[in-house]
C-alpha cells in the first residue's frame, strides 16, 4: 500500500518538477541560513559560519542531486536522460544527422525489401492446414510393354465425382482449372484477370471460409447458372467493399455473372503463381465460348487419421469399380487414381515475380550492415572522446547506472529518428519493387504491403547497433576517475583502437562491394541500351488487346480490321499494323520449309516493317492482298538470304512451298535472340489470335495518341481489356526491366555508401584531431613540420582504407559472377572497374580528411598546451 | 568520498527510524533541526554530511510518514517544517518495538562470554 503510494506520488513528480527545484534549493538555502545563525551565534565570523556551514552539509549540488534521485522514478529518469540526449543531439548536428541518414536508407530499404520476401514467402494464405492437403492424379498404362506408366498431373473430371461420392478417406475433394478473361464491372474499363473454373468442394478442400456468400453445391457445376464468387482484391477494387455486393454483376468475355460470394483477403488460389480474382463453377467455360475442360488439377483434404497409403487403396479400388462398369471398347487409356501430398510451392511465386531477390536484398542489407558500422565507429569515438564528463559526470555524484542510461539514450534519439524516417522511406521503395514483376501487365500481380515484422526487424538491428556499441566504452568511462580522465587527456585505449580501426576497414569493405555492384549493374544496363536492334523505335506506339468473346474467329477478324482501320484514321497516324504481339515479346512464328530445312517464320501484318523503322533491302514488305488462300509469300532477313543464296537475287525463290518477295535488314525479332540469325517473315492470319497488338507510327507526337488510342479500343469492343499501352521505346527499355531496377538501387546504395565511407571518415578524423589536439600541439611545439602532423591524421585512414579495399575487391568478385549467371549480357567486372570504384573511394576518403588535416596544422601549440 | 558513502548506507537504515523519533519527541521541525538534534541525541559520535538528511526526508515524505509546510523559526528565518502524520506514528511504534527486539536479541548474543577451553 505504502509503496502504491509512493509509486504514485513519485510519477506526478515530472509534472510538478519545476515547483519542486524551486522549493528544494529555497529549503536548503533556509538550512544554511539557520545553520550560519547557529555559527555566529557561537562566535564565529560570517564568513567562517558559511563555510563551515557548506562542509556540514556536504556539498548543496550533492545534496540536491541525491533528492532528486530518491524522489525520481525510473520513467522520470528516463525523461531527463532523453531530454538531455535531445539537447546533446543538436549541439552536434552533423554527426547526428550523419547517423540518421544512414540509419534510415538502410532501414527503409530492407523494410521494403524484407517485406515483399515476407508477402510472397510466408503470408497466410487462406488455406487451412496444408499437411493434410493431397493431390489426386492418374497413371495411365502403357499401350505396348516398351513405354513406361504415364503420369498426368490432372484427373478426369468423372472420376473426380466417383471419388467424391465413394471416397471415404477425404472429407472433401475438388478440382480447377483457369483462363484469362476479360472482366467488367459496371462501367469500368475492361481488365484482364485470371478466373478459376471450380468444383463444388474446392473451397471445402482448402479449408477457406469465404468473408461471405455461399460456395458452389454440386448442383451448380452443370446448372450453367452463371454465378461467381469474387476475390478480396477484386470486391476492394471494383466494389470498394461494398457489403451488398451479393447478387450484383461482373461481366467475364462480355457475360453477366451474379455474385454470390467473396473469398478472404490473402486467399489467391491454390497454385499461388498468379492471383486468381474471379472463381466460376467448373461447367461454366461452355457459355463463356471456351472449350470445355475434362479435365483438371485436383486437390482432397485427408480425414484426419487416415494415412496417405489408405487413401491411395481407397482411391485405386474406386476407380478398378468404375474402370469394371465401363464397356470394354471404352477402357482403353482410362488411368489408375493415384494420391500424393500436395505441395504448396512458394518459390515458383517468388520466382515468377522476382528472379533476383537475392540481388535486391543485397543491396539495402549492405546498406543497413554499413549504417551500422559506421555509427558504431561514430559513437564509439565520441564516447571515447567524452571520458572526461563521464568521469566528472561520475565524480559529482552520478551513479553508473545514470551514465549508461545517458549514453544508451544518446543513441535512442538519433536511433528513433531514423526509425521513423526510414518507414517513410520504406514506402517509395515498395512502390519500385511492386512495379518489378509488372514491367509487362497493366495490374500489379501482387500488392506490396509493408509488413510490421519486417519493419521491426530492420529497426532492431538498426537500434541495437546504436545502443550496444556506446555501452563498452560507457561503462569504462564510469569506471575511470576524474582526475585519471584528466590526467589521461589523449591515448587512446588499445581494444576500443582496435575495434575501431576494424569497423573502419569493415565500411569500407562494404563501399566499395557497394560501389562496384552499382557500376556493374549500371554498365550492364548500358551495354543493354545501348544494344542496336535493327530498328527506329522513336514516335511508335503499341497497344496490346484482348479480344476473343466467344473465340469466335471471324468476328475477331473483323474487330482486327476496325482496329486497324480506326488506327489509320487517327490524326497524327502515319502508319499502322498489327501483329501478334509487341515487337520482341509475345511473337508468334510458325515452321515453314521442308522437313528436311525447316525455317523459323515470325507471323506480322501487312506494313509492319515500315511502322517499326526496319529498311527493306529488296523487293517489296508483306501488303494485305498476301493474306489470301493459296497466296503463300514470304520476307526474308538479310541473314537468311545470304545464307541460302549467297550472291545471288533471293527475290522469287523459294523457301518450301513460300515464295520470298522481299529482303529486310537484320533486327532483333525476340528479346535475347542474336539478330542476325536466319529469320523468316509470314502474313498474319486475319483474326492474329485473339491478343492483337496495334502498332501506329506517328509523326512525333507520342503523348496526345494515347487516350485516343484507348477510345478506340472501346469503340471497337468495349469488353476487350487494355493488356498494354506503351511507346515502342518504353517497351523496349521495359525488357531491360529488371536490370533497370536493379541498376536504380544498386547504384543509390553506392551513392550513398560513398557519401556515407566520406562521412564515417570525416567524423572519425575530426574526433581524432581534437582528442589529439594536445599530442598535436607538443609534437608542433618541438618542431614537427606540418607534413609531419598531417601524415600521422592520415596514416591511420589509409590503412583502414588500404585494409578495407582487397577484402571488397574480393567481395565484388563474387558477386560480378553471381550477376552474370542471372542477367543475360551483363557486363563482366573487371580490373579497370574495380580500379575505378577503390580509386573513387580512396578520393572521397582523401577529400573527407582534407578538413580534419586542415584543422590539425592550424592548431597552435601556445594555446593547445595551456588549455587545461 | 567512499568512507562517507559506506557510512551512509549504515546511516540509512537506521537514519529514518532516528526522524521520526525526534519529530515525534520534539514535534514539527526544520530538516536543519532534525539534523542538528540527531547529532546532539547521539553525543556528537555520529557526524555525517547534515544533507543526507533530505533524502531520507523526501521518502518519509512520498510514504506518507511525515509531511511539511513552510513555517518561520523563532529566529524570524524562514524555513519548511516537517511533522509526524498518523500513519508516521504508527510506524514508528511498529518499527522501534521490531529494533528493540532485534538489538535486545544482538545485545544478548554479544553478551555470551567465550567459552574458556
Amino acid at each position: 500500500m505504502r509503496r502504491l503510494r509512493s509509486f504514485l506520488v513519485r510519477l506526478v513528480g515530472p509534472f510538478v518538477r519545476r515547483r519542486r527545484e524551486r522549493e528544494l534549493a529555497a529549503e536548503l538555502d533556509s538550512h544554511l541560513q539557520l545553520h550560519i545563525d547557529d555559527n555566529v551565534r557561537a562566535g564565529m565570523s560570517e564568513a567562517e559560519a558559511r563555510r563551515q556551514a557548506r562542509l556540514a552539509l556536504g556539498g548543496v549540488e550533492q545534496t540536491k542531486e541525491r533528492v532528486r534521485d530518491a524522489r525520481a522514478t525510473c520513467i522520470d529518469a528516463v525523461r531527463r536522460d532523453l531530454a538531455f540526449a535531445v539537447r546533446h543531439c543538436s549541439r552536434r548536428r552533423w554527426h547526428v544527422a550523419t547517423i540518421i541518414a544512414m540509419l534510415a536508407v538502410g532501414i527503409g530499404g530492407s523494410t521494403a525489401v524484407f517485406s515483399f520476401l515476407y508477402q510472397v514467402l510466408l503470408q497466410p494464405t487462406g488455406i487451412a492446414d496444408p499437411s493434410r492437403l493431397v493431390e489426386v492424379y492418374e497413371t495411365t498404362p502403357p499401350k505396348d510393354a516398351s513405354r513406361g506408366i504415364t503420369r498426368s498431373n490432372s484427373f478426369p473430371y468423372e472420376a473426380m465425382r466417383e471419388q467424391r461420392t465413394q471416397n471415404q478417406a477425404f472429407t472433401a475433394i475438388g478440382m480447377a482449372t483457369d483462363d484469362y478473361l476479360a472482366l467488367v464491372v459496371g462501367g469500368q474499363e475492361a481488365r484482364r484477370i485470371k478466373t478459376a473454373f471450380v468444383s463444388a468442394g474446392y473451397f471445402d478442400t482448402l479449408g477457406v471460409r469465404l468473408r461471405m456468400g455461399r460456395t458452389f453445391q454440386p448442383g451448380d457445376e452443370t446448372a450453367g447458372e452463371p454465378i461467381a464468387i469474387i476475390s478480396d482484391r477484386l470486391w476492394t477494387r471494383a466494389f470498394d467493399r461494398d457489403a451488398g455486393v451479393l447478387g450484383r454483376d461482373v461481366r467475364l468475355n462480355g457475360r453477366p455473372f451474379r455474385i454470390v460470394g467473396v473469398a478472404p483477403g490473402g486467399f489467391i488460389g491454390h497454385e499461388m503463381t498468379e492471383r486468381v480474382d474471379v472463381w466460376v463453377p467448373w461447367g461454366s467455360k461452355a457459355a463463356l465460348g471456351l472449350t470445355p475442360s475434362s479435365d483438371g488439377k485436383t486437390l482432397a483434404r485427408l480425414k484426419s487419421g487416415t494415412t496417405l497409403a489408405q487413401a491411395t487403396s481407397l482411391a485405386g479400388a474406386i476407380g478398378d469399380r468404375y474402370l469394371a462398369a465401363l464397356p470394354a471398347n471404352e477402357r482403353d487409356g482410362v488411368g489408375q487414381p493415384r494420391v500424393r501430398p500436395f505441395e504448396m510451392n512458394r518459390n515458383e511465386l517468388l520466382e515468377s515475380l522476382l528472379p533476383q531477390p537475392w540481388l535486391l536484398l543485397t543491396g539495402p542489407l549492405l546498406m543497413l550492415l554499413l549504417a551500422c558500422a559506421n555509427v558504431a565507429n561514430l559513437q564509439l569515438a565520441d564516447i571515447e572522446v567524452r571520458q572526461r564528463e563521464f568521469a566528472s559526470r561520475a565524480a559529482l555524484g552520478a551513479s553508473r547506472g545514470a551514465i549508461l542510461r545517458q549514453v544508451l539514450s544518446e543513441g535512442l534519439v538519433p536511433g528513433v529518428a531514423a526509425c521513423a524516417l526510414g518507414l517513410l522511406l520504406a514506402y517509395p521503395c515498395m512502390t519500385l519493387l511492386q512495379r518489378v514483376p509488372t514491367a509487362r501487365m497493366n495490374e500489379p500481380r501482387l500488392d506490396v504491403v509493408l509488413q510490421p515484422q519486417a519493419a521491426a526487424f530492420a529497426m532492431a538491428l538498426a537500434l541495437l547497433s546504436v545502443l550496444l556499441v556506446g555501452l563498452l566504452p560507457a561503462i569504462r568511462a564510469s569506471r575511470t576517475s576524474l582526475a585519471d580522465a584528466i590526467k589521461a587527456g589523449s591515448g587512446l585505449s588499445a581494444p576500443a583502437g582496435r575495434l575501431k580501426d576494424a569497423l573502419m576497414v569493415l565500411q569500407v569493405a562494404l563501399a566499395l562491394t557497394l560501389v562496384t555492384s552499382g557500376v556493374l549493374v549500371t554498365r550492364s544496363l548500358d551495354a543493354a541500351r545501348q544494344q542496336d536492334l535493327g530498328l527506329r523505335p522513336d514516335g511508335v506506339i503499341g497497344m496490346r488487346l484482348q479480344f476473343g468473346s466467344g473465340g469466335d474467329a471471324r468476328a475477331n477478324a473483323a474487330n482486327v480490321q476496325r482496329l486497324l482501320e480506326g488506327g489509320r484514321a487517327l490524326p497524327g497516324v502515319r502508319l499502322a499494323t498489327v501483329s501478334s504481339g509487341f515487337p520482341l515479346e509475345n511473337v508468334v512464328a510458325a515452321i515453314i520449309g521442308t522437313e528436311e530445312q525447316p525455317q523459323i517464320a515470325t507471323l506480322v501484318g501487312a506494313g509492319y516493317f515500315a511502322t517499326i523503322g526496319v529498311n527493306v533491302l529488296a523487293g517489296r514488305e508483306l501488303a494485305s492482298e498476301d493474306y489470301a488462300p493459296g497466296a503463300r509469300v514470304v520476307v526474308v532477313n538479310q541473314t537468311l538470304a545470304k545464307t541460302n543464296w549467297p550472291g545471288l537475287d533471293p527475290v522469287g525463290r523459294m523457301i518450301g512451298k513460300h515464295r520470298v518477295i522481299g529482303v529486310v535488314a537484320d533486327h532483333a525479332t525476340f528479346a535475347g535472340m542474336d539478330m542476325h540469325k536466319p529469320m523468316a517473315y509470314i502474313h498474319l492470319p486475319s483474326d492474329v489470335g485473339s491478343w492483337p497488338c496495334l502498332l501506329v507510327r506517328t509523326d512525333g507526337n507520342t503523348g496526345a495518341l494515347f487516350s485516343s488510342l484507348r477510345q478506340l479500343a472501346r469503340q471497337v469492343d468495349p469488353t476487350a481489356p487494355v493488356l498494354r499501352i506503351a511507346t515502342l521505346r518504353d517497351h523496349l527499355d521495359g525488357l531491360n526491366h529488371h536490370l533497370r531496377v536493379a541498376s536504380w538501387l544498386l547504384g543509390l546504395c553506392g551513392l550513398a555508401s560513398l557519401a556515407l565511407a566520406a562521412m564515417g571518415v570525416h567524423s572519425l578524423l575530426s574526433y581524432r584531431v581534437a582528442r589529439q589536439r594536445k599530442e598535436i600541439g607538443l609534437r608542433m611545439a618541438l618542431g614537427a613540420a606540418r607534413q609531419t602532423v598531417v601524415r600521422m591524421v592520415l596514416a591511420r585512414v589509409l590503412r583502414g582504407v588500404l585494409l578495407g579495399v582487397p577484402a571488397g575487391g574480393i567481395r565484388s568478385f563474387a558477386l560480378s559472377r553471381a550477376f552474370r549467371s542471372l542477367f543475360a549480357g551483363a557486363a563482366a567486372l573487371d580490373v579497370w572497374a574495380l580500379t575505378l570504384s577503390a580509386l573513387a573511394l580512396v578520393a572521397v576518403a582523401m577529400l573527407a580528411s582534407v578538413a580534419p588535416s586542415y584543422h590539425a596544422t592550424r592548431i597552435d601549440p601556445a594555446t593547445t598546451l595551456r588549455a587545461d | 568520498m567512499e568512507d562517507t558513502a559506506d557510512r551512509g548506507d549504515i546511516w540509512q537504515g537506521t537514519l529514518a527510524l532516528m526522524i521520526l523519533k525526534t519529530l515525534e519527541t520534539i514535534g514539527p521541525l526544520h530538516g536543519y533541526g532534525v539534523a542538528r538534534r540527531i547529532e546532539q541525541t547521539s553525543g556528537q559520535r555520529l557526524s555525517v554530511n547534515y544533507g543526507t538528511i533530505y533524502p531520507a526526508l523526501v521518502k518519509l515524505e512520498q510514504e506518507g510518514y511525515v509531511a511539511a509546510a513552510w513555517g518561520v523559526s523563532d529566529a524570524g528565518r524562514k524555513a519548511k517544517y516537517y511533522r509526524l502524520t498518523r500513519a508516521g506514528r504508527k510506524h514508528l511504534e511498529r518499527a522501534a518495538r521490531e529494533w528493540e527486539r532485534t538489538t535486545g536479541i544482538v545485545a544478548r548474543f554479544l553478551s555470551l562470554a567465550p567459552r574458556e577451553n
